[in-house]
This record gives structure tokens, C-alpha cells and sequence, in this order.
């Protein structure tokens, strides 16, 4: 059952023998194994000679691990005096499935909530908000994010008092029932964004 | 010899399976084995509940096995019961050694089969959806695991035991392995054999396995291939 003579460009499944150790290291879905590089996903295989490495370009959807540098849309779960705790939900252009991580809880700390000086997180986020941040530390748990960038922060905003979903005016934002008017760290593209 | 299906003694039943058949699961795989219909499913990596379960050095794996009231001649009862623990269970131990758990610390990957009409080897069957639906799910293993089962029937050693001949023959031996290093992962056996018929039957139970491995990458090819 072995797959002799694969080249850049073939299918394989999980198992396939792509090389051995001596010739490449194994790159993205692939793995060595007694000093046999084997394919761990079904896909196309890439064979790099200038790096020397083999990997495999998954055909099918692969689980979306948070990373470094990842932007994850997230809900607001409490606001302390210091930091927020989110809920992961999912990573942006991967909305169709859940995020593969042993934990959905983040924070963000006062100092990566905003480029400026906050004076309070309550005029930043409120509970119940959807925002967009970026993962800063995958080791620590709960994972730390920052929502510093004009493309991080506030997608959609709720009404403190009567929950209905605000609406951008100006730089604040107004309730069109109740007609509170509130502040939030929002993001560029507030009440339009695109995940 | 002549089986009650009119099958040789060392030929499967009719085997279909289909990759990517459920929108909403992580990944997804449905076998019609004979007259088994089975679909299986896969969540994760995801969060550990309860979170003792949880190993810093690789994912748990949890296995569940399940069949609707209506897949057996008289109606079963719904929800889990002492056979269906077992064989998810054992399920799980088939399917550890192809799946690189070490890749997700802390994390959990659940493997759902449903049976939705039973007709012998659903076990078997079961373990080859479930490897299907990992694949889909885009989950790194070292390999595909093919399971099959041989037996012993009027003093023969056939393979793939139907219903009549699971219920009315002598033993029964479900196999599953890595087809890759043809490493045995799942191996039980009911009823009584001499050593040269276990021998005989492994034999036969491998050749099986290797055989729905073919079925396995032609189901993927169909699916990614191209």
C-alpha cells in the first residue's frame, strides 16, 4: 500500500509516502515518521527543492486553529475596571466553522484596547458587544487579544438600556428607539462589516 | 460453499460510501455496507467538557455510537445502553492510532456514528465512516484505518458476515487496521474457534481491510481528487 514516486502537483490521502527524512522536512500536513515523510491530510502535494520540504495542500477544510496575528470576531462577556473577557466565536474568512482551540475565553488588557489613552473600558465595550480583535498570545490562557487598529474593535453595539442595536452617528453611536447615545471603540466598518 | 446471499466465501458485501454528506458537522462520511446505512460525524479540535478529561500532551478522543430506534427489526430503545458504550469505546481505540492527537493539547475531538438500519458489521462499518468523516474534517492522521469482520459459518471461514450468518454462525471476528503499516487496532472475537480457523479468519479479515482501503481513496478521490 505504498505510494512510490509522488510528485509536486499529485492527490494523496492521509499515509502516503511523500519522501524520506534525509531529503525534506516535513512542511504543512505532513509528518515524519522512521525517517519517512508521510502525508497527514488529503490533498495536493508540494514537494519545495530550494527549501527541501514536503507538504500538502489540504483539499478539505482544515480545523481553524487561532494563531498569532489572527483576527477573531468575538462577544463581549464581562467588562472589569482593567480588562474584558471575550468569547472566542470564529476566525475572520472562516465563519463556517468553529474555532479549533482548547479554550473560546480571551482578554483584553486596558493598555491593547485602543491606540489612545483609556480612561475607562466602559466607554470602549459594553457586554453583549460583537467586535473584531486580533490574537496577540495563543500560549497564555485565556488567550490575550488587542483591538488596537482602526479595523479592530466594535462591529455591533447594543443599547444599555433597551438592547436594540445601535447606530453609527458621528463619532457616537444612538439608539433608534430609545435615543441613548453611547461610545464604543468601534471599527472602521461599524454596523457593515464583512467577516 | 454457498452463502445465504449467494457471496463467495471471501467477498464483501456491496460497499458505498460518500464523503462530505452533512453541511453542519466539521466533517462527514456515510457508508452503505450490504444493507447497513450508517452516517458518521466529526466535531473538533475543540474545548474539553468535562475539563478533567483534558491532556496537556494531546487531544481526547471520544467516540459515540448510536442506533435510531428504527435501524433493527424490533424497535430499540433510544439513548445509550450497555452495547453501544462498548463499542464506542472500542471504536475510540481504533481510530487513536491514525489520528495525530499530539498536534491539539487540551483539546477534543468527538466522533459521532449513527446507525440508521443495522445488518451486521455496523461496528466495522462504522470505523471505516468515522475515518472517512477525520479526513473531511481536514484532522492529520498518519493513515486510514479499514475495518472488516470474518467468521465462522456451517464450519467455514467466510467474510463479511451478513445478518443470518452473524446470528445463526458459529464466531465472528471485527478487525480494523492502520492500512498503512497493516498495524491491528480493533480485534474481538465472539464465538469459538480453533487457532488455525483464527488464523485463517485474520487472514481473511485482513484482505478484507485492504480492500475497503481501495473503496476508502476512491470515496476521497471522488470527493478532492480532482
Amino acid at each position: 500500500m505504498k505510494d512510490e514516486g509522488v510528485k509536486s502537483g499529485d492527490f494523496v490521502i492521509p499515509g502516503a509516502v511523500l519522501g524520506v527524512g534525509e531529503e525534506f522536512m516535513p512542511g504543512e500536513g505532513a509528518y515524519e515518521e522512521d525517517g519517512i515523510i508521510h502525508s497527514s491530510v488529503a490533498g495536493i502535494v508540494d514537494l519545495d527543492m530550494n527549501k527541501r520540504k514536503a507538504s500538502v495542500e489540504a483539499r478539505t477544510d482544515v480545523p481553524p486553529v487561532p494563531r498569532e496575528g489572527d483576527d477573531i470576531i468575538c462577544e463581549v462577556v464581562e467588562v472589569r475596571p482593567q480588562m474584558v473577557l471575550v468569547e472566542l466565536v470564529v476566525k475572520c474568512g472562516n465563519i463556517d466553522r468553529a474555532l479549533s482551540a482548547p479554550s473560546t475565553k480571551g482578554r483584553i488588557y486596558i493598555s491593547h484596547a485602543n491606540k489612545r489613552y483609556v480612561t475607562k473600558l466602559q466607554n470602549e465595550f459594553r457586554i453583549g458587544d460583537i467586535i473584531r480583535a486580533r490574537m496577540r498570545d495563543t500560549n497564555k490562557m485565556p488567550f490575550e487579544l488587542s483591538t488596537v487598529g482602526s479595523d479592530m474593535g466594535v462591529l455591533i453595539a447594543y443599547c444599555t438600556k433597551c438592547r436594540h442595536i445601535l447606530k453609527k452617528k458621528d463619532s457616537k453611536l444612538e439608539c433608534p428607539v430609545c435615543g441613548n447615545i453611547e461610545t464604543r471603540n468601534m471599527a472602521q466598518d461599524y454596523g457593515n462589516a464583512k467577516i | 460453499m454457498t452463502r445465504c446471499d449467494g457471496r463467495k466465501k471471501n467477498e464483501l458485501r456491496d460497499v458505498k460510501m460518500e464523503v462530505g454528506v452533512l453541511k453542519r458537522a466539521d466533517g462527514s462520511a456515510y457508508i452503505e455496507w450490504g444493507n447497513n446505512k450508517i452516517f458518521a460525524g466529526v466535531y473538533g479540535p475543540k474545548e474539553v467538557i468535562p475539563r478533567f478529561l483534558a491532556r496537556n500532551d494531546r487531544a481526547y478522543l471520544r467516540c459515540k455510537y448510536s442506533m435510531t430506534p428504527f435501524s433493527v427489526e424490533e424497535r430499540k430503545r433510544p439513548g445509550p445502553d450497555r452495547r453501544s458504550v462498548e463499542i464506542g469505546k472500542v471504536t475510540t481505540g481504533a481510530l487513536a492510532p491514525a489520528i495525530l492527537l499530539e498536534n491539539y493539547p487540551n483539546s477534543m475531538i468527538e466522533i459521532l456514528i449513527d446507525v440508521m438500519q443495522a445488518d451486521a458489521g455496523t461496528r466495522c462499518a462504522g470505523i471505516t465512516a468515522a475515518t472517512l468523516a477525520l479526513v473531511d474534517a481536514g484532522i492529520p492522521m498518519r493513515g486510514l484505518v479499514s475495518a472488516c469482520a470474518a467468521g465462522k459459518v456451517d464450519d467455514e471461514i467466510v467474510l463479511d458476515l451478513c445478518k443470518e450468518e452473524d446470528n445463526l454462525g458459529q464466531a465472528d471476528i471485527p478487525l480494523a487496521i492502520l492500512s498503512r503499516t497493516e498495524e491491528i487496532t480493533l480485534l474481538q472475537m465472539d464465538g469459538i474457534m480453533t487457532e488455525n480457523e483464527v488464523e485463517e479468519a485474520l487472514g481473511l479479515a485482513i484482505e478484507g481491510c485492504k480492500s475497503v482501503y481501495q473503496m476508502q481513496m476512491d470515496a476521497l478521490k471522488t470527493k478532492y481528487g480532482d
